[in-house]
């Protein structure tokens, strides 16, 4: 049983009620994937194609409106939040902002030390113990315990993020655009970091990023998210090579190519037009608006999930045969 | 040209900056706002003045001469021989001797009047005196036929600040009236905010319906002047200082309440929140460690800017005789029984009514600075 799911999602589905009206925030519709022990799976998208919201329905700061979500075969998106308490030590997420992830009336000690609190792991010394050497892990030391999350910068904040979601040893961790908000500069350091923990602590990640040059890096299979729904999965080399969805191959087509003659040789197929509303749907397929491959089918009929050969599933007509 | 330094990963991440917790970085800004020191001094002196006068005047707050009533800290007299004193006369013609250090002496007792040549005849010492105060002006006559009409205004000495409508001395009053102002402005600050923080941080953290019915019943209460509240609670309830605590904190936690709310909600949605959430924290510890601490700024404006408040209430209140009953003082009840005076010793009311201003003055320029120290992205 090697290649068990730690974090199997089915038929996820979060819709936000719009204040005063009947409509609905289609944030996440239907999104099924699952990620074997040890593994990674880079989630990207344009910016509202609800990402976060998936994450934060995974890890149930959001209600689900349907569907599951599996943590080592337990399904924990119908738990109430008492019985969901010894879940959480298992599946822990590090936040898109550094800044506002982290509370400035704490010191770092007790940012770092909440969670052994809350699980009754630790206190005292054995949690400063602890706290020292997490942050040691992370690339800061103990003299920075006593301070406040506001006297570091970005890059050191993240950090402090990465160890208050490590702490507790958890099995799978989400990453949400952990280092979008952080200087080029510093986030070669911080993804490097990350790795170097999946395989020291043998942790699952469901990272997320907005573009897929970073996600290639990191992820062995990559997702693509359109407007709320998962339109295509592959292994991560073979989102490069061979990109099925028209959506994918325009996002591939916005990556700068180092080279000229890969760059001569792309085929340009940038993406028009804006990103619909999440709250009136376009009919059928969702990109249909803005796809350079449009046919009539797809203005009528919401395409599936198919396996396209070699666990390359796509939601798409074109390959709908 | 460019050498790399040999710096290790330690030297790298050490933070040079003064280490500075976020209460010394608040102070540091409060303390560079000459308003707010001053009305912090201002405050400050004023709880001193309450505590310690009592301790060093001669007098108690309740404690009447009936002699000495309405005397001015100034007091109008007619000036005897050099190192004799002076001599007083108040309204009714009543002579006191006024020490020449201006310490008040003997209140002469009158042995004759002649309403017709307006003559009045006194005993001093062993001998007598007269006073003429026909024609607009008094003139004391000793027996040896010395007079004296000078009029000079002579310090008050026995009563710094001069005495009410019943002869009890000012100062001592008006530390005692600052005492309870302020007790009673503490007191009903204190209970305010803890019902408020509680009710606001409640209807905040569990939104929703919860949150629909806790605000609606917050407007039913305040969609009537809180004033007439307070007013009908303490017909209803015995009058005195715990009632008037009691009416102020039952009615204006209302705002802080709102407040608290306010700022719940916004933090609400920030990460750091959703992080405790995923942590496993309680709720409890969600709203005590997260969300109360990051409101205190303006949990801590909106209670010093209650403060005067509910000094103003509570002299209000005492005022309309609804308040503090004598024979205790408040600032009110001094203001009350001055109004009676209002022309002929305007120093009576004038000196409540002053203090009110001042600590009204005090704590919204405390409050003010409070509020630019707490939140610096307000300032322009
Ligand atoms: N609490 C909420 N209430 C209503 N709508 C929401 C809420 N949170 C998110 N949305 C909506 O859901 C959609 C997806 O938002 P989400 O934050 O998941 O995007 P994202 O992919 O993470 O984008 P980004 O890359 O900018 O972080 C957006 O249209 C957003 O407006
Ligand atoms: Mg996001």
């Amino acid at each position: 049983m090697e290649n068990k799911p730690v974090l199997k999602v089915e038929n996820l589905t979060k819709h936000f009620s719009v204040k005063g009206g009947r409509k609905v925030v289609h944030a996440l519709d239907d999104v099924s994937f699952e990620i074997p022990k040890g593994k990674t799976l880079g989630l990207v998208g344009e910016s509202g194609c609800g990402k976060s919201t998936c994450a934060k329905t995974i890890i149930r700061i959001h209600e689900p409106t349907s569907g599951k979500v599996y943590i080592n075969d337990t399904d924990i998106s119908t738990m109430r939040q008492k019985e969901l308490k010894p879940y959480r030590k298992h599946i822990q997420m590090i936040f898109q902002d550094p800044y506002s992830s982290l509370n400035s009336r704490m010191t770092v000690h007790d940012i770092i030390a909440e969670p052994l609190q809350a699980h009754n792991i630790a206190s005292g010394k054995t949690a400063t113990e602890m706290v020292h050497d997490i942050l040691f892990r992370v690339g800061l030391n103990r003299d920075h315990a006593d301070r406040y999350a506001h006297e570091f910068s970005g890059g050191q904040r993240q950090r402090i993020g990465i160890a208050r979601a490590l702490i507790l040893k958890p099995d799978i961790v989400i990453c949400d655009e952990p280092i979008s908000a952080l200087d080029v500069s510093i986030q070669a350091q911080v993804v490097n970091m990350l790795k170097d923990f999946q395989t020291e602590m043998g942790l699952t990640y469901l990272f997320i990023a907005h573009d897929l040059s970073m996600v290639r890096y990191v992820s062995d299979v990559v997702g693509v998210m359109y407007l709320g729904r998962l339109i295509e999965t592959c292994d991560a080399a073979e989102i490069y090579t061979s990109p099925l969805h028209p959506y994918t191959q325009g996002l591939l087509s916005s990556i700068p190519i180092p080279s000229p003659k890969a760059a001569r040789e792309k085929i340009s197929v940038g993406i028009q037009g804006d990103i619909p509303s999440p709250i009136d749907l376009p009919p059928g397929c969702r990109f249909s608006t803005r796809c350079p491959k449009s046919m009539p089918i797809c203005k009528e009929q919401e395409p599936a999930m198919l396996d396209a050969g070699g666990s390359h599933c796509v939601a798409c007509h074109l390959y709908n045969k | 040209m460019w050498e790399k330094l040999d710096i290790r990963q330690e030297e790298r991440e050490k933070i040079v900056s003064k280490r500075r917790s976020f209460l010394s970085d608040v102070w540091f800004r409060f303390s560079h706002k000459p308003t707010a020191i001053a009305g912090l001094m201002v405050i400050v002196l004023m709880i001193l003045f309450a505590i310690l006068t009592p301790s060093f005047t001669s007098h108690t707050f309740s404690s009447q001469v009936l002699d000495h009533v309405s005397m001015a800290p100034w007091l109008k007299s007619i000036a005897l021989d050099e190192g004799e004193g002076y001599i007083y006369v108040n309204q009714n013609l009543k002579l006191i001797h006024v020490n020449a250090d201006g310490t008040l002496g003997q209140t002469l007792t009158r042995l004759d009047e002649d309403d017709i040549n307006k003559v009045n005849t006194y005993a001093f010492d062993e001998e007598t005196l007269q006073l003429k105060y026909g024609g607009g002006s008094q003139t004391v006559v000793f027996e040896d036929g010395r007079e004296f009409s000078d009029v000079v205004k002579v310090k008050n000495k026995t009563y710094l600040l001069g005495t009410d409508t019943l002869g009890r001395d000012i100062l001592t009053r008006l530390a005692h009236g600052t005492r309870i102002s302020l007790l009673v402005a503490f007191l009903a600050t204190a209970v305010n905010m803890i019902i408020g923080i509680l009710y606001g941080g409640i209807a905040g953290y569990k939104g929703g319906n919860v949150d629909g019915v806790m605000m609606r019943i917050v407007d039913i209460i305040s969609a009537i002047p809180l004033t007439l509240y307070v007013i009908l609670i303490m017909v209803i309830v015995e009058n005195g200082m715990t009632s008037i605590i009691i009416a102020l904190s039952s009615v204006y936690w209302v705002n802080m309440a709102r407040v608290v709310r306010g700022q719940i909600l916004s933090l609400k949605e920030q990460e750091f929140i959703s992080a405790a959430l995923t942590i496993g924290s309680s709720p409890k510890t969600i709203l005590m460690r997260h969300l109360i601490p990051n409101s205190m700024g303006p949990i801590l404006v909106t209670a010093t800017m209650l403060i005067p408040q509910a000094i103003f209430m509570e002299a209000f209140l005492s005022y309309l005789g609804l308040g503090v009953q004598p024979p205790m003082a408040s600032l009110g009840t001094m203001c009350n029984d001055a109004t009676e005076m209002l022309r002929s010793a305007p120093y009576q009311l004038f000196l409540p009514a002053a203090m009110i201003c001042l600590i009204m003055f005090a704590f919204n320029f405390v409050g003010d600075g409070l509020r630019d120290a707490l939140d610096p992205q307000l300032r322009k």
